[in-house]
């Protein structure tokens, strides 16, 4: 019998469907009741934000007959042009985003690699993140209450926090984890997202920021992506916990 | 009304004390202030500050922090300023207060860079004041905690370790609401000596740099309502301390991006005989004692250790306002392409060829590991003056040379 490894969207920029197992994919509208979250909830995809609100994503139709998504799509957007692939095995993925061009506007922020999870594969009880912040072994924290580091601080400060990871960050509940490790031309950092709602549903995504706005846009009002490239590797591992000792 | 016949106010005759530390944060590598501006630095804001430790420190002790690459620099222009310094520090008017050999935001280095900038900057303090002068105390670089930082520290040999109070407890609903006059345990290593965590406090630093800097403090009600609003934190039935101030050193008599002050007013005190007068008001008031932060009484220190003081909602706190958070040395303005440059730097000299296994950053030269650590100093971060962005290309391009001379094969 074939086994599903990994299933994608290919009219909406390769965005992940289901990795099956690992509870990565995308959250479709309707799936939430609470009128903020009526969206679909994509996984692997971009949002570049302009200080004037204009928003541009690579949510597009780009893949036709014969392309194969691990060589590559391409897709063009009014801002940027990117090229993306995605390979995946039962319990690896790898997302490559490879900017050729970009004619970008003063940003709010830019985000890419974002990872929903999908509730109904995590334990919510045992949910956490874990990354070394700056030091040698890996320090871990329970999600349990609402949270967003991309959430804006105000108009001129587009996010409020970010995870020191050493480019490691670590996503898992009590059975399973996933390691999430960038590397490329462009750094950038993860931000999470946790809600939990009073129905008891709840909802979790992973982002990566290259780039966010303060005070000190002033000197680079947008990021230099042109010829960059980032890529992210996703490993899925049985049995999430315990792991403050692993470098 | 002359400042110092002002402020009459007088805390009641008790036993408890009200502690009063002070810690000024001295950094050339400050992003806006330029080489060029160095020797005014020194002359404008150092030297007085040591003015006011000679006068007042013997009851109101001051806090000296700096980075190794700041106290390098200060020696090579004004060595006769370090001698003062240590001079001061024998007769314990002074303590120095490290952080680390460059100000680096601890939670988005990687550990080896974090190791060597507390192991050099110990270094470079031993180097030039002498090894009875090794910092004990350690001041979180730019105030941003992570809980991965006092190990490292311990490491490093510090005993204390300072960092902002509010952004720590505005996660810790469960903390009494005196922790923030107390000091605590954290237990790196169980078994091992533990470290004491000192706060600072972003609301009373920032109200002391408001009132130095404004135009009317000159004036009698100004003056008594800021050492009130000081003395108010004083508790007749425990003993308490405050951390008066934990900040840039380069704010009085000097605007960074701006250069010196011109006295305005014919007969305007300067602002640090501003800052002298309100030391001098407060170690004349009783009830208030002024101390070194080594010298701070474990009766201070609750017996219980402080755990996790990170949370997933915000694992680093940061000192002062939200817009201070780690996102603004990540990735806003130049902060993204800089922390490439200084990712890809590392990863180059760790995994030159024909050599395995890696080479860690120590067994490289040491001036080698001062460039590395220059470049990922946060101050290259942000309001980055074209001098400084300069310099730090040139660090760079010095590194990218090092590291192609590790090739055994030039191509």
């Amino acid at each position: 019998m074939a086994i599903t490894v990994l299933s994608f969207r290919p009219q909406k920029g390769l965005a992940i469907n289901n990795w099956p197992s690992w509870g990565i994919g995308t959250i479709d509208h309707g799936y939430y009741t609470h009128p903020d979250f009526t969206a679909d909830w994509y996984s692997g995809h971009i949002v570049a934000t302009a200080t004037d609100g204009g928003k541009v994503t690579d949510l597009l139709p780009g893949f036709t007959k014969g392309t194969m998504a691990s060589h590559g799509v391409r897709f063009i957007t009014p801002w940027f042009d990117v090229k993306k692939s995605l390979k995946a095995d039962y319990c690896h993925i790898k997302l490559a985003y490879e900017f050729t061009t970009s004619q970008l506007p003063a940003m709010q922020s830019f985000r890419l690699g974002h990872f929903t999870l999908l509730p109904e594969e995590w334990d919510i009880n045992s949910l956490y993140y874990a990354a070394n912040a700056g030091g040698e072994s890996l320090i871990t924290y329970p999600i349990t209450e609402s949270f967003s580091h991309d959430a804006p601080v105000s108009p001129q400060v587009s996010a409020r926090h970010c995870i020191g990871t050493g480019n490691t960050l670590i996503i898992g509940d009590a059975h399973k984890r996933i390691t999430i490790v960038t590397s490329g031309t462009l750094y950038a950092v993860p931000m999470i997202h946790f809600t939990r709602f009073t129905n008891g549903q709840w909802f979790c995504r992973v982002v990566y920021s290259i780039y966010e706005r303060d005070e000190t846009s002033i000197h680079c009002d947008r990021p230099d992506i042109a010829g960059k490239s980032i890529c992210f590797v996703l490993k899925g591992e049985d049995q999430g916990r315990g792991h403050e000792d692993e470098d | 009304m002359h400042p110092h016949e002002a402020a009459r106010s007088q805390v009641p005759l008790v036993d408890a004390v009200l502690y009063i530390a002070q810690v000024y944060h001295l950094n050339l590598s400050f992003s806006s202030i330029p080489p060029s501006e160095y020797e005014t630095v020194i002359s404008t804001c150092y030297g007085p500050l040591l003015d006011v430790a000679e006068k007042y420190g013997h009851h109101m002790p001051i806090g000296v922090e700096m980075s190794g690459w700041t106290l390098e620099r200060i020696n090579a222009i004004n060595p006769q300023w370090v001698d003062t310094l240590k001079f001061l520090q024998s007769k314990g008017k002074v303590e120095v207060i490290s952080g680390g050999y460059n100000q680096i935001i601890f939670p988005l280095a990687p550990y080896c860079v974090n190791e060597a900038n507390f192991r050099i900057g110990q270094a470079v303090f031993k180097e030039i004041l002498g090894p009875s002068t090794v910092p004990q105390t350690l001041l979180t670089p730019e105030q941003c905690w992570s809980d991965a930082l006092p190990k490292v520290a311990h490491d490093a040999g510090f005993r204390n370790i300072i960092t902002e109070y509010h952004n720590c407890a505005a996660l810790h609903p469960e903390w009494p609401v005196d922790q923030r006059y107390k000091t605590a345990w954290l237990t790196p290593y169980p078994d091992k000596h533990p470290l004491k965590l000192v706060w600072s406090d972003a609301v009373v630093w920032q109200q002391f740099q408001r009132f130095v800097q404004a135009l009317d403090r000159h004036t009698d009600g100004a003056a008594r309502s800021y050492i009130d609003s000081i003395l108010k934190h004083y508790n007749n039935t425990e003993d308490r301390l405050l951390m008066l101030y934990a900040s840039d050193a380069e704010v009085f008599d000097y605007r960074p991006g701006k250069g010196k002050l011109g006295i305005t007013e014919f007969d305007r005190a300067t602002e640090w005989q501003c800052i002298g007068w309100i030391v001098e008001r407060l170690s004349n008031k009783l009830g208030v004692q002024g101390i070194n932060i080594s010298n701070i009484p474990a009766s201070l220190t609750p017996p219980d250790p402080l755990g996790t003081i990170g949370t997933a909602a915000c694992p680093h706190p940061t000192k002062k306002q939200s817009k201070y958070n780690p996102t603004r040395w990540a990735v806003t303005g130049l902060a993204g392409p800089m922390n490439w440059q200084a990712w890809e730097i590392l990863k180059t000299i760790h995994s030159f060829p024909f050599l395995h296994p890696k080479v860690p950053l120590h067994s490289h030269p040491m001036e080698v590991q001062k460039d590395v650590l220059k470049l990922w100093g946060s101050d290259y971060r942000t309001h980055t003056c074209h001098e400084k962005q300069s310099e730090c290309k040139e660090i760079f391009s010095r590194l990218m040379e090092y590291s192609k001379s590790l090739w055994p094969l030039q191509f």
